[in-house]
């Protein structure tokens, strides 16, 4: 239930802060769907890739720093990715592990074979997760990563958006003070 | 084909979010339009207390979509 509930939990904020640059619904509504389709997914989907593989062709270490930064700061890069993880894990996952259940079994059944070795290398390949920051790193981008990322993205989002609030009737407070008998 | 089912699936998320995002945007735009949030405020709410409960409010409306996505995940 946790899971379902801050799956894309900070979209939701995402939107909010948009809604303080509109000043009525109809260009509200009208402008949002575009605005999110275009700089959400399809700019980052056009422009990611270049700038990921030219970081990659300079240094490894920089196309996966660049990744990383990208998947903790644009919502729907973090949302893709736990999607993502919870189907390839459901399709895949799910006769990857019966298929190493499979191969275990035979190798201790038949430990000399030469293919059970190469059976278990390719097992081994196949576990390998991402890291987070670094090639080997310790963080591995995990579902319940995501899920984490997704609660401080929902929380900063939701703090920038009160923040904007505070600053415009602080704003208006000093311009009545500035007015203040003077009308 | 599951690879891309699962490559795909995300994306159509992704969009799916963006065309219904105006239903979240709709209410505290009105909201500051017809200056009742002013009102809410000067009644003494916090703002705080205002944004939260409306993102738990979304969060719940959000909640039938991604329900969905679970069921389809576990029947398919």
């Amino acid at each position: 239930m946790l899971i379902i509930l801050s799956f894309g939990s900070a979209l939701i904020p995402l939107v909010y802060l948009a809604s303080t640059w509109y000043k009525d619904t109809v260009t509200a509504s009208k402008c949002i769907a575009p605005w999110l389709i275009i700089f959400g997914n399809v700019v980052p989907a056009i422009v990611f890739p270049l700038i990921w593989g030219i970081a990659l062709s300079i240094n490894e270490s920089v196309g996966i720093m660049f990744g990383s930064l990208i998947y903790i700061l644009n919502p729907f890069a973090t949302f893709f990715v736990n999607s993502y993880t919870v189907l390839i894990w459901h399709f895949v996952g799910k006769s990857y592990e019966e298929a190493r259940e499979r191969n275990e079994e035979y190798c201790l059944e038949y430990p000399n074979d030469s293919t059970c070795n190469d059976l278990k290398e390719e097992n081994e390949i196949d576990s390998a997760d991402v890291s987070l920051f670094s090639k080997d790193g310790p963080i591995k981008i995990t579902l319940e990563l995501g899920i984490l990322i997704g609660f401080i993205q929902a929380l900063v989002f939701l703090g920038l958006t009160i923040l904007i609030e505070l600053c415009r009737s602080q704003r208006f407070r000093n311009k009545s003070n500035e007015t203040d008998g003077k009308i | 084909m599951k690879y891309i089912l699962a490559m795909l699936f995300p994306v159509l998320l992704n969009f799916g979010f963006c065309a219904t995002a105006g239903v979240f945007l709709l209410q505290p735009v009105s909201e500051r339009q017809t200056k009742m949030k002013q009102m809410l405020t000067m009644s003494g709410m916090s703002n705080l207390y205002y944004w939260l409960g409306l993102f738990l409010a979304d969060l719940v409306l959000l909640l039938f979509p991604f329900v969905l996505f679970f069921i389809f995940v576990l029947v398919t």
